[in-house]
């Protein structure tokens, strides 16, 4: 049932009707004798008003549009009183109070207004004092009319200035019971309230922005080459900037942050290092220097003492650099050709889990081969065989692609000194681990790589 | 409803008065010593029995420590009160002033009494409300609504002028200050919105000019606590002076030294004009809620004593740009509303056609959490019935879980304005189980009922279960339990109170010995010969010889009432 229909009126912006039709049907739905029937008939009248009272207000804004926009000015208001005062009848003057009289001069200009803001902003604990004073002057002084537009005045002027923060936003609020953290502000409009908002946003935005542009000048070498990039003027990423490691992850992290606090901060950046942080990207980081140190010394110096050819230790270096960039570089570079590089993912796959079958199968055929022979002296043999399971559970990745997921693992089985050393979170204590850990993955790999050997005699 | 006899009850901070509806018309009842007002005083003397009233009123600068006076304020709270060695709540005391008005009313109405309809300010929380509702159950008296002040007010002055006006009634009490708006039109009298300071009132004024008067003379500083009663009464009287006079002056005699102040407007207005400026607040917000400005009200009503003071009239002409109104006597005007509402209640025919509708003050909601930055933080207020909405009303909203694998929500109902529930009342809490699923997927309707009787009634469905859990807030902290409730009944009946006639003649002592101050000479000793015969008569316990003496000794306290300061 619409509301012009429980009130039984046909709809119209005569408030007179609707208040009649309202008394009239209230004789019979009485608050304390039918609460449910009052309920419904009371919303109806209010959406009722509210119709008329909105038809009313877009007629009247019509009309006021063309008026001067300024929605400050003291001495409009003053002005509007008097007109007012003028059409009341001030007469039914009272005998003790026929002496009073309605002055009403503009209690301040707004000079005064602006400079009472600069001041608030430059030198608070001044501002203060003197915004009390006004306050306490405009509140024994003026009527409500004025006291209410007092308060949208210094809203608006203080919406004006361009370092307006927070924390003097809350002590204006204090001071003066705006009581901007509560549900329903009353004292200042909707469109105070968000200009105020606004403005203070803008503030904090400036600061952090500030605080980026400081950062190219002084601080580390490390941030200030990120955030000089970010703010030159370069069409596109230079090259050597990928060779430094761990600088894009710098550049990335500064662009995150901003982009969480103030999305439009990102127009002020380099486009071209947008862009290039957007895609996906190959550069050089700790990590990849560490492994390719760190398999280099394996495969190069420690294990060739140990009868192993060069080959193989060329052949390991050249996996190692595949899983680690080769891998990536050319995913990247096929992106185009969606054919080939379901080939070439397809080729990997393959070759990944073939490798590592041949990990896991090694690993058994020592079990069977030596351990019967050698027990309970092969005691370390089952511990490095208990520690290269470990491995392969922790490599095995998960939430991933089928296909892709014998390459995920040989690359992480790659990266694992570097994982462990993650894990340790860096602390002093994770390179002797890293160390030990290393020695068991040396005497592991002898192993592995002896079992050609030993196999050469059946066939 | 009742077709027993209603009183309508002003429990005022400093004075109350009791009215019934008769012949078509609201009357204010004379209480046993004749007075249509009887201050908020409640006292003990020296044996132990409690005086109230006029009486006590007289002891509150002699017997500082026996009288308790302005109790209203605590309502609502655990504080206790002390008279002599007996600690008392603020609803006992209360309790035991009604059941004084209740007394007198039956004596003068001869018949028994048991139903009234007590005024609250419009600005009590919930949990003040039912410190009232308390106090009259203790009293003996079965509360049948509670109403606002203002409120009431309005009702006396609608029957005044019965015509289409909107008017904001301006209610500054003893101790509470309460605004109102009010559109009547076509026999409704509807509350609009409303608004109020629950701790300013005239005795904060009678404060603000204490200090100033401690400030001109700070060696006074150092007889504090002791000389606070006398100073206070200097400082009332020095109020009330100014409301006659441009200026007045008091002085004071304590410890052998003669102190005196003489107090102008201008000076009093310095002192309170942090009153003055606590009093627009409310009057804004209660403008803002009801989306009038001031052009469309058609009158400011004044009520309540203090604005007798002309330092609050002219600021409420400055601030509305108009002169207030007071065609009703500010001190009955709430009894007399109190009377029609009575009537109202007994369904009298010639107040049928007023229909009444009020407003609920406070906002009322719930707890939530709000996530932000990733985080779930507590402590947010949920309005589920915004301030000033029409009573009885009903609304409901929806919620859903925070955490995956909740097991039960528990639902905490508070009352106020704050955005943080921390700044709001605590009105209770109920405890829904929920079945086990993840964060968000089980929504709940919240559905919250507040009733014309102020009785707020929660219901809670959650999507996935048939029944509604319901709640009604019966108890909420700061309200006293049944337990405390019987032993209260039980510590009031104990008391022994002074035997109503026995009240009768400690007023006339009291009022014979103020006498003899005033007096000299040859009327000062005929006057002591007078009390000094009734004094006998009393101690002979002798009711016929007491009734005798005390005809005599009205007679000649009568012979100097013009010159007798009351």
């Amino acid at each position: 049932m619409s509301h012009w229909q429980i009130l039984d009126i046909e709809p119209t912006q005569d408030e007179a009707l609707i208040r009649r039709a309202y008394s009239r049907l209230l004789k019979t739905h009485r608050p304390d004798s039918d609460p449910e029937g009052y309920q419904r008939l009371r919303e109806a009248f209010e959406q009722a008003k509210n119709c008329a009272v909105d038809a009313a207000l877009e007629a009247e804004t019509r009309d006021e549009d063309e008026t001067a926009g300024a929605e400050f000015s003291s001495v409009v208001s003053a002005l509007q009183m008097d007109e007012w005062l003028a059409t009341t009848d001030v007469s039914q003057a009272n005998g003790d109070l026929s002496n009073y009289a309605f002055t009403l001069t503009p209690l301040y200009t707004r000079e005064e207004l602006a400079r009472l803001a600069k001041l608030l902003i430059d030198e608070e604990m001044q501002g203060i004092k003197s915004l009390r004073g006004l306050y306490q002057r405009v509140c024994s002084e003026g009527n409500l009319l004025q006291q209410q537009q007092f308060h949208n005045d210094l809203a608006a002027v203080l919406a004006e200035q361009p370092e307006l923060t927070d924390g003097l936003l809350q002590r204006i609020s204090d001071e003066l019971g705006w009581g901007l953290d509560d549900y329903n502000v009353h004292l200042l409009s909707e469109r105070m309230q968000q200009a105020l908002g606004w403005q203070v946003r803008n503030t904090e935005r400036e600061q952090a922005w500030k605080k980026l542009t400081n950062e190219s000048v002084n601080g580390s070498f490390m941030p200030r080459t990120a955030v000089t990039l970010l703010l030159s003027d370069r069409t596109e990423m230079p090259f050597w900037a990928r060779l430094v490691p761990g600088l894009v992850t710098q550049m990335s992290q500064r662009v995150n942050a901003l982009y969480a606090a103030f999305p439009e901060l990102l127009e002020r950046i380099n486009p071209a290092m947008l862009e290039f942080m957007g895609s996906e990207r190959i550069t050089l980081s700790w990590r990849g220097i560490f492994l390719m140190v760190f398999w280099l010394v394996m495969f190069h110096f420690l294990l060739p003492g140990a009868l192993v050819t060069s080959v193989t230790g060329w052949v390991g270096m050249g996996l190692v650099l595949f899983y680690l960039y080769f891998s990536d570089m050319i995913m990247c570079g096929l992106q185009r050709r969606p054919r080939m590089l379901e080939a070439f993912l397809t080729m990997e796959c393959l070759f990944s889990a073939l490798l590592l079958c041949l990990l896991c199968f090694s690993g058994l055929f020592i079990i069977i081969n030596d351990l019967p022979g050698k027990w309970p002296g092969g005691m370390p043999y089952v511990f490095l065989l208990i520690i290269e399971f470990m491995i392969f559970w922790s490599v095995w990745p998960r939430n991933v692609v089928g296909m892709r997921r014998p390459g995920i693992a040989m690359s992480q089985l790659i990266s694992t000194p570097w994982r462990l050393m993650q894990r340790l979170d860096y602390a002093p204590i994770s390179w002797p681990l890293t160390a030990v850990f290393s020695v068991f993955l040396y005497k592991l790999l002898i192993l592995i790589l002896k079992i050609p050997s030993q196999l050469s005699p059946y066939w | 409803m009742a077709t027993r006899q209603v009183i309508g009850i002003d429990l005022g901070t400093t004075n109350s008065a009791v009215a019934v509806w008769r012949e078509g018309k609201p009357q204010l009842i004379a209480n046993t010593a004749g007075s249509l007002l009887t201050p908020s005083v409640v006292g003990l003397d020296d044996e132990g029995h409690l005086i109230i009233g006029q009486a006590a009123h007289h002891r509150l600068s002699t017997h500082p420590h026996l009288t308790q006076a302005s109790f209203k304020r605590y309502m609502g709270t655990e504080a206790t009160l002390s008279l002599g060695s007996h600690l008392f709540r603020a609803e006992e005391l209360s309790a035991i002033l009604l059941r004084q008005l209740k007394q007198d009313a039956e004596n003068a109405l001869g018949e028994e009494i048991s139903d009234a309809v007590i005024t609250v300010p419009a600005y009590f929380n919930d949990v003040q409300r039912r410190a009232v509702k308390t106090a009259g159950k203790l009293a003996g008296l079965n509360v049948l609504r509670l109403l606002n002040e203002p409120t009431a007010a309005s009702l006396a002055f609608g029957l005044l002028e019965n015509r289409e006006q909107k008017y904001l009634t301006f209610d500054l009490g003893g101790g509470t200050f309460d605004v109102s708006i009010i559109d009547m039109f076509d026999g409704v009298v509807e509350v609009r919105a409303s608004s109020g300071d629950v701790q300013l009132g005239g005795d904060d004024f009678s404060e603000a000019i204490c200090q100033w008067m401690l400030n001109k003379y700070p060696a006074l500083k150092d007889a504090l606590p002791a000389v606070k009663p006398a100073l206070l009464a200097q400082a009332e009287n020095l109020k009330r002076g100014l409301s006659h006079h441009v200026e007045d002056s008091a002085e004071l005699l304590w410890q052998g030294e003669t102190w005196r102040w003489t107090l102008d407007e201008k000076q009093l207005s310095e002192c309170c004009q942090t009153l003055i400026t606590r009093l627009q607040q409310p009057v804004i917000q209660a403008l803002h809620d009801a989306r009038f400005s001031l052009k469309d009200l058609d009158h400011v009503l004044l009520v309540g004593g203090a604005t007798r003071m002309p330092l609050v009239r002219q600021a409420v002409a400055r601030l509305f740009g108009r002169f207030p109104r007071h065609d009703l006597h500010p001190d009955e005007a709430v009894a007399l509303g109190a009377g029609v509402q009575a009537g109202m209640v007994m369904k009298d025919a010639a107040v049928e056609d007023i229909i009444l509708t009020d407003v609920m003050p406070f906002s009322l909601g719930m707890e939530t959490v709000k996530e932000s930055y990733g985080q779930l933080e507590e402590g947010f207020f949920l309005p589920l019935i915004e301030r000033n909405t029409w009573l009885p009303v009903s609304r409901s909203k929806t919620v859903q879980t925070v955490s995956d694998n909740q097991t039960h929500v528990l639902l905490k109902v508070y009352q106020g304005e704050g955005r943080r529930v921390k700044d709001n009342v605590y009105l209770g809490e109920m405890r829904i189980d929920v079945p086990l699923r993840k964060a968000g997927d089980v929504s709940l309707d919240v559905r919250f009922t507040y009733t014309l009787d102020g009785l707020l009634e929660v219901e809670c469905q959650h999507d996935k279960s048939l029944i509604p859990s319901r709640l009604v807030i019966e108890k909420v902290p700061g309200q006293m339990s049944a337990e405390q409730i019987e032993a209260s009944l039980h510590k009031l009946n104990e008391l022994k109170q002074h035997p109503r006639d026995r009240q009768e003649n400690q007023a006339l002592l009291v009022r014979g010995g103020r006498l003899y101050q005033f007096l000299l000479g040859e009327e000062r000793a005929w006057i002591d010969n007078v009390i000094h015969a009734f004094e006998l008569a009393l101690n002979s316990q002798d009711e016929r010889r007491i009734a005798d003496v005390r005809q005599k000794v009205v007679e000649a306290l009568a012979r100097f009432d013009e010159v007798t300061p009351q």
